[in-house]
């Protein structure tokens, strides 16, 4: 493995850069932003590569056995929750109390500073509906919109009743569903109509219950 | 991957067909004689909306293709912007198929286009760093099998998204959709054709059946066009164009989305898809 192409810097840059590096692809890759997804055992491949690339270059844990998650691991708070596994460097953790980091988080988001916004989750031991929830507002600004659905729709699995959770699930939906239903009705005689021939896509939308295109059949 | 933005002429009325092609036309003119083979529809949308489909003092001209043939070419400066966009593009995409197959065509094709290339990315240069940046970024993300697909999709979209504004400008936005609606479409289309053939597909890699990546893409790719169709909605656009850009939303990628994901039946009727 070449650490230096994993991290993407050159031979010869200073410990600044690569410690950059290092959280730019930490952030990118972190196992926590796949939980629930297909993805995760990818994300924890790559995490790993990431640290082993850094550990080479940093020096650190040259055969202590452990796989590259170096002394620095306690950093922050004893690493990302559930991974268990190091984020090397930083700041000292977060102990303060969960809900005022929530609100600092909301307030930077509403501000569109979502690199930070997500930085801050990432360092959140704990994985409450409202973490989800979050990290899907944080997607959602990034537009990637396929995760921030996901990640909404865990949000409302883990606190039905929560009335903002359930209204950023319903958005993408309705945007979607909305779409289908304006377009279809656009369509009248046409290439939509010819098309489908007045298809009923009843049996097609298994787990959108939200949003069923179905034709009107000039 | 281009070659889907385009609007379905039998629809258009005669001032918004009027109106397309005088953008096509000037398009062509705009480019260099040895690319003038990879001109494409969707730099052409590009231009249209870029121009807020204002004439642009088009005037008459003879077509090269067919001596016989008289066109109104649009004359704007964003013109020479996109010629050297597609003329850029188009040379990527030859030096990623050169990578992916190799061949005699591509290889004849890249020296072709390669002074036509030099001389647009010298006039553009930020589209060139723009365009070389992410196509870089979707090669290394294809070699590390890349299973996120809005991972993936980001990287065209965000290029397109640069192509056309500022990020944060309305301009960004639509064309950043309409880039990730191109690369799932794109993704979804070749999801048995890249089975055979061994190639990436980012959706072959993130879900475990057609079935669940149809049901992922159905929501990705319709949502991405409602996004589309609320930035149409806050640009300026003259009525013509605002016409034919609802044509190419609503008829065109609106049919090719339905057609990918619902029926794979080529419709002889649905016209120039």
């Amino acid at each position: 493995m070449d650490p230096y192409k994993v991290l993407g810097v050159k031979p010869g840059d200073d410990p600044e850069t690569i410690k950059k590096a290092y959280r730019e692809l930490a952030k990118k890759y972190h196992p926590d932003k796949y939980r629930n997804t297909n993805q995760y055992e990818w994300a924890m491949e790559k995490m790993k590569e990431i640290n082993a690339a850094y550990d080479m270059l940093t020096g650190k844990n040259q055969g202590s056995g452990q796989q590259g998650y170096g002394p620095g691991a306690g950093g922050f708070g004893g690493g990302f929750g559930g991974f268990g596994g190091g984020f090397h460097g930083g700041s000292s953790g977060y102990t303060g109390s969960a809900q005022g980091l929530y609100n600092t988080i909301r307030q930077l988001l509403s501000q569109r500073r979502t690199d930070e916004a997500e930085a801050m989750l990432l360092n959140i031991q704990e994985r409450p509906a409202e973490w989800y929830y979050l990290m899907g507002v944080v997607y959602n600004q990034k537009n990637w919109h396929s995760q921030a659905r996901q990640f909404f729709q865990t949000a409302v699995q883990m606190d039905p009743n929560n009335y903002e959770y359930n209204q950023a699930y319903a958005a993408y939906n309705n945007a979607a569903g909305g779409f289908t239903r304006r377009t279809y009705n656009m369509g009248g005689n046409d290439t939509m109509c010819q098309l489908c021939q007045c298809l009923m896509i009843s049996s097609m939308c298994g787990g959108f219950g939200r949003f069923m295109p179905f034709f009107f059949c000039c | 991957m281009f070659g889907y933005v385009k609007p379905i002429m039998e629809r258009l009325s005669e001032e918004e067909k009027n109106l397309f092609s005088s953008y096509y036309c000037g398009l062509c003119r705009a480019m260099g004689r040895k690319s003038r083979f990879t001109l494409s529809y969707d730099c052409a949308f590009l231009a249209l909306i870029l121009s807020k489909g204002e004439d642009g003092g088009s005037c008459a001209i003879r077509c090269k293709g067919n001596p016989f043939r008289k066109k109104q070419a649009a004359q704007t400066p964003v013109l020479s912007y996109c010629a050297d966009v597609g003329t850029i593009l188009s040379y990527h995409k030859v030096l990623d198929d050169i990578a992916d197959e190799g061949g005699l065509r591509k290889r004849a094709a890249k020296w072709i286009l390669k002074s036509d290339y030099k001389k647009a990315a010298k006039r553009s240069p930020k589209a060139a760093a723009c365009i070389q940046k992410y196509t870089a970024e979707l090669n290394r993300l294809e070699k590390e099998r890349c299973p996120v697909s809005d991972m993936a999709a980001d990287t065209t979209a965000k290029m397109m998204g640069e192509l056309a504004g500022e990020e944060g400008s309305v301009l960004y936005r639509l064309f950043y959709h309409i880039g990730r609606w191109l690369y799932l479409m794109d993704a979804m289309e070749d999801y048995e054709a890249d089975a055979e053939r061994g190639g990436y597909n980012v959706l072959r890699l993130e879900w475990n059946s057609k079935e669940e990546a149809i049901g992922a893409m159905e929501f990705a790719l319709w949502h991405a066009l409602s996004v589309v169709e609320g930035c149409l909605q806050a640009i300026e656009l003259t009525k013509t164009a605002r016409g034919v850009a609802e044509n190419v939303l609503y008829k065109a990628m609106s049919a090719r989305t339905h057609l990918t994901l619902y029926g794979q039946e080529e419709r002889k009727e649905v016209g120039s898809l």
